[in-house]
């Protein structure tokens, strides 16, 4: 391993210790001490729980400093003139794969009716949702950014060089879902009602954040900037992931709280899973395109 | 571009500055504010998850966007120099790259004022819950509203602002919508008006009649979803009729 590889893994090493222990502390003590509801989805501990959005942010700027790297290669142009076409994509892939994913759904299910789905809602009230998840839906990225700010801009930079980008994908992906594992455990993601939990729920988070996680590489990637990943982080997070859910019908249930359960959820993520493979394709022939310099 | 962005970023540190800092001031006014026949802080959080505390926080919200309007114009007659203007205009990134940063930024300072306030107003929340164990109601939407209305605002003032000057801008808005408002009334008085006023009350009345009804929740909702999209598309289409005016605005700057 040549002394640059060596230096990436040190600075990866310290980097995670950073983003899991900035993030773990809090959440576990605030788990275990008001419980998850209490802090999560309320503001009675915000200011314990914002920074912990911030954590892989915080590590990333910590690692920096503590090894002696510098503030360089930070991602964090904006490059929105040239690369508006990642950015329209950013905001626009997440939604897409979500209606995809429903359709999709629906057909393998069976439950594709036209008249059913109209019946849930008029048309305008289905209009009105799609354009306000697609206007304000950007608009979480400040908070969005934290996490970008830390997988995306330094962790894949340093992993990259160690696993390649396949490796990168996947150990990046298994990483990110296992930091979220605290909120899983607590049913942030999929609840605490299905077999196999938790381990099923943090498997599955895995399995999610992979996908993402080569999408939001791509973007990284080919804008050399970290907010079109934030971008679409923000979208995934603010109403982009569940836009389908306006084209579920009424016989699986109530719609709005919907829970599928593993098989189902793997149908869900096909669509995803598709966008992943593509992006990760591009990745690897821009790469054969340009030869490591470290060979 | 980088370059005029940093040039950007450090003439405009203390508008983005006051972006972060107002949402702060304000929170702590609103909690002096009421705690005036207090006399304990538990006191005056309590008055605040009331009524009084809705309205007082309300006003100061509508305080932080006018304090905001008169940064945001700060970052358009800091450059009002033909000097600068004609320098800019022979840049490799031209005057177009100029107005693109300061979109950019001013873009930015909204974005910082949102964050300010969204956080501000989690800490308070998290005051009140704390210290009495009221609720507080968030404002998290409203604020939402307001960061595009913002921008909507801004789309509309720019383009005068790089035309006519900071200075003058103000009264070019008011003779622009002075204008709008006589055509409507010219129309109105002798345009082709199918039926005449009478058709055109109970048209209003009838409007009125279905919003309060709720019958018209859909359109407004459609209405409310797409102000965002349309408030943004305006700050792009606001760019390039700035671009198409700034030379236009330059030769009559003053110094």
């Amino acid at each position: 391993m040549s002394n640059e590889k060596k230096l990436c893994a040190k600075r990866l090493v310290i980097y995670l210790l950073f983003a899991f222990g900035l993030a773990w502390i809090p959440w576990i003590i605030l788990n275990k001490t008001v419980g998850y509801e209490e802090w999560f989805t309320t503001n009675h501990y915000a200011l314990f729980a914002i920074p912990t959005l911030y954590a892989p942010a915080l590590a990333n700027l910590l690692t920096r400093l503590i090894t002696r790297e510098g503030f360089s290669d930070m991602k964090l142009h904006l490059r929105l003139k040239r690369h508006w076409k990642y950015y329209l994509a950013a905001w626009l892939l997440r939604p897409l794969l979500s209606v995809l994913s429903i359709v999709l759904f629906n057909c393998v299910y069976g439950y594709w009716n036209w008249a059913e789905i109209r019946e849930r809602m008029t048309f305008a009230e289905g209009l009105a949702v799609v354009l306000s998840v697609l206007g304000t839906g950007p608009i979480g990225a400040f908070n969005t950014i934290g996490e970008e700010f830390g997988w995306r801009a330094y962790m894949n930079q340093k992993m990259e060089p160690l696993l390649g980008t396949v490796g990168t994908v996947l150990a990046g992906g298994i990483l990110w879902g296992v930091w979220h594992a605290p909120l899983t455990v607590e049913g942030h993601n999929f609840g605490k009602d299905y077999p196999g939990y938790p381990y099923v729920g943090i498997l599955l988070m895995s399995i999610s954040c992979i996908l993402s996680g080569a999408i939001l590489m791509w973007l990284t990637k080919r804008t050399d900037s970290v907010y079109p990943a934030a971008v679409y982080h923000s979208m995934n997070n603010n109403g982009g992931a569940a836009l389908g859910v306006l084209l579920l019908v009424n016989s699986i249930g109530d719609p709005e709280t919907f829970m599928p359960d593993t098989v189902q959820f793997i149908v869900l993520l096909i669509p995803t899973a598709i966008a992943a493979a593509i992006t990760l394709a591009l990745m690897l022939r821009e790469r054969k395109k340009v030869p490591p310099a470290d060979s | 571009m980088t370059g005029l962005l940093y040039k950007e970023l450090r003439q405009n540190r203390l508008i983005l500055l006051g972006a972060v800092l107002i949402p702060v001031m304000l929170a702590f006014v609103t909690v002096i504010s009421v705690a005036g026949d207090a006399h304990s802080l538990q006191n005056a959080l309590n008055v605040l998850s009331g009524n009084i505390g809705t309205v007082t926080r309300l006003f100061m919200m509508l305080l932080g966007m006018i304090l905001l309007a008169l940064l945001t114009s700060i970052i358009f007659s800091m450059d009002e120099s033909k000097k600068w203007a004609y320098f800019t205009a022979s840049h490799p990134q031209g005057y177009r790259g100029q107005l693109y940063m300061k979109y950019v930024v001013l873009f930015m300072v909204l974005g910082l004022y949102f964050v300010s306030m969204y956080y501000m107003d989690a800490l308070l929340q998290m005051l009140v819950y704390q210290v009495t164990g009221a609720e507080l109601t968030g404002f998290t939407n409203l604020y939402v509203i307001v960061f595009f209305l913002q921008i909507f605002v801004n789309a509309w003032n720019i383009p005068f602002m790089v035309r006519f000057g900071v200075k003058n801008s103000a009264y070019a808005r008011c003779i622009a919508l002075l204008v709008l408002v006589v055509i409507l009334l010219v129309y109105l008085l002798f345009g082709p008006l199918p039926g005449g006023w009478d058709s055109y009350v109970r048209m209003v009345t009838d409007f009125l009649d279905q919003l309060l009804k709720g019958e018209l929740n859909g359109i407004i909702s459609v209405i409310f979803g797409a102000f965002p999209l349309a408030a943004v598309g305006l700050y792009l289409l606001s760019y390039r009729i700035s671009c198409k005016l700034f030379m236009k605005g330059a030769a009559e700057y003053v110094k």
